[in-house]
């Protein structure tokens, strides 16, 4: 059993409740067993729902309670694959490059066609002195896309001939170049 | 501005008039923009939400088409002034029900409002009366062109400008217009009309918005999608097919003349003997009468002139408006007392029914 599958409260138990919650400016993810959630009341990620009603924050949920293990997470706003089909929304304009593969099956279906046509805003050339997302991660890489598209491509390769160690670290390394391309 | 002088103040669209004002209501666009950098608002803890307004308020606050604006956080306003916003069409009703972090930027002239950290980071808003959806339009392409030198918005040049919901993709923009179609309502053409329009990618609804009733038979109608045509195209698109609802609409009120003219004359009569002589009136019978009257303006039953205070009566007889009107909470009791009296003194100047047209109009059939 790999280690990262076992509780991170007991560490005995193996996981099966992961929470990812925002601390800060940055996500945490939790991995918990049955017992430990129960124990700390997050079992029910509809408690959670329930508890920032009362708090006044309306429709606010914890992203990705939803999330199973291996599928996307944003690594802007934390938001996964799951919660993007539970709410129908996004959780911030960088979902759109997270989720950009199941992005034209969507919009067919909702929109008829899949491309913009209308307006395009001039280029604005402020900086960015409000963007809590990512502070700890001024674009460093010269060409983000480029390099994405190389790791997704290394990806799918060691998916394909199931060396998932390889996977899981490539997998990372795409979430750290998607948090430091999003205001290029 | 203050909040006092805005409600105090009806917004232009409310006076009536403008193109095509005998069915044409009014005009609405909507544009839908984020910012790049923050999550969407209904994840955004209240800080990022805090903070996308101190991004923008002074942005729009900046812009000469809002200077003098009346700026506000939801918080600051009461239940009943929001309320009021509400039915002025001037923001959502999931708007007002916002919390901390959210706020609204209104024009002088009522005719463009913005809400922050509604379901988008910006929802900016242009209504004009009558049919104007293109001059309502080019207003509002100004003020987001002034704003997006100013603001980092989301954008992606396969999928235009990014939303929290897909369905909103692309150009962001929604048009919509209220219309006023007894004709086809009386003639049983409603579920008809409202399907041909699905079938082409409009959408009609009730007076405000999803999920409400057609009351007054009033019917707004508006694109669904917003991603693949550019802005202008859609508009046209709604344009054209107004154009032929309007033309439906009077060969129907023609016909429902031609086969039930006693009926029509019944309904006007009644109308008017019920607003001019009731003491107690609740929302829903005023606004079946009030479209009744309107109805009568149109056929020349009554003064055309009449046709302005019964638009502007729509919504000052709601129920926030009356209470604004009294200063003072009302009980739903007391708001039907004083919508009576409202009505009456508003419809004091207003001749008994004239159904001479429509009579000969009959005997002509008959002949």
């Amino acid at each position: 059993m790999d280690q990262s599958m076992k509780c991170d409260n007991c560490k005995i138990s193996i996981a099966t409740i992961f929470v990812s919650q925002k601390v800060g400016d940055k996500f945490q993810k939790v991995n918990l067993c049955k017992q430990c959630a129960s124990e700390k009341g997050i079992e029910d990620p509809t408690a959670y729902a329930l508890v920032e009603m009362l708090e006044g924050m309306g429709k606010q949920m914890i992203i990705g309670s939803g999330a199973t293990r291996d599928e996307p997470i944003c690594p802007d706003c934390g938001f996964s694959l799951t919660d993007t089909k539970k709410t129908g929304r996004y959780g911030c304009a960088n979902c759109y490059q997270v989720f950009r593969d199941r992005l034209d099956p969507l919009l067919e279906a909702i929109q008829k066609k899949t491309r913009h046509e209308g307006k395009v805003p001039r280029p604005c050339d402020l900086p960015l002195a409000l963007t809590p997302l990512s502070l700890e991660n001024p674009a460093a890489i010269e060409n983000p896309e480029i390099r994405l598209s190389e790791l997704r491509q290394a990806l799918s390769k060691s998916v394909e001939g199931e060396d998932y160690e390889e996977a899981a670290r490539l997998r990372d390394e795409i979430s750290k170049v998607e948090a430091s391309y999003k205001n290029c | 501005m203050r909040i006092t002088n805005l409600l105090n103040k009806p917004a232009e669209w409310m006076q009536g008039g403008g193109p095509e004002s005998d069915i044409v209501i009014s005009s609405r666009i909507r544009l839908a923009r984020n910012l790049r950098g923050y999550p969407f608002p209904g994840w955004a803890k209240k800080e990022l939400r805090a903070q996308v307004v101190s991004c923008i308020r002074p942005a729009l606050e900046d812009i000469p088409e809002m200077s003098g604006a009346f700026a506000e956080e939801m918080t600051q306003l009461s239940a009943l002034e929001k309320q009021v916003l509400v039915e002025r069409h001037l923001i959502s009703r999931e708007h007002a029900a916002k919390g901390p972090g959210c706020a609204v930027v209104i024009n002088d002239q009522q005719s463009l409002s913005i809400m922050v950290n509604e379901e988008d980071h910006l929802r900016m808003q242009a209504i004009l009366p009558g049919q104007q959806l293109m001059t309502a339009y080019r207003a509002l392409d100004q003020v987001d062109s002034e704003l997006e030198t100013r603001l980092p918005y989301a954008f992606d040049p396969d999928y235009g400008y990014l939303t929290c919901c897909p369905t909103n993709l692309g150009t962001g923009l929604r048009a919509s217009v209220m219309l006023h179609l007894p004709g086809l309502f009386l003639s049983d053409q409603m579920t008809q009309t409202m399907q041909g329009a699905s079938k082409i990618g409009l959408a009609v609804r009730g007076q405000y918005g999803e999920g409400t009733d057609a009351l007054a038979n009033l019917f707004q109608i508006s694109n669904q999608n917003t991603l693949g045509a550019k802005e202008e195209d859609i508009i046209a698109h709604l344009e054209r097919v107004i154009e032929q609802l309007l033309r439906n609409e009077k060969n129907a009120r023609l016909k429902v003349l031609e086969d039930h003219a006693a009926m029509i004359q019944d309904q006007i009569g009644r109308a008017y003997a019920v607003l001019k002589y009731a003491h107690i009136v609740s929302s829903k019978e005023a606004l079946t009468h009030l479209s009744m009257i309107r109805l009568g303006c149109d056929m020349n039953v009554f003064p055309t002139e009449a046709r302005g205070i019964v638009t502007r009566l729509l919504t000052a007889i709601q129920p926030a408006h009356l209470q604004i009107t009294a200063s003072t909470k009302l009980s739903m009791e007391e708001r039907d007392v004083l919508r009576a009296e409202i009505i009456q003194e508003n419809l004091k100047a207003l001749t008994p029914p004239d159904f001479r047209g429509i009579i000969q109009h009959r005997d002509n059939e008959n002949e």
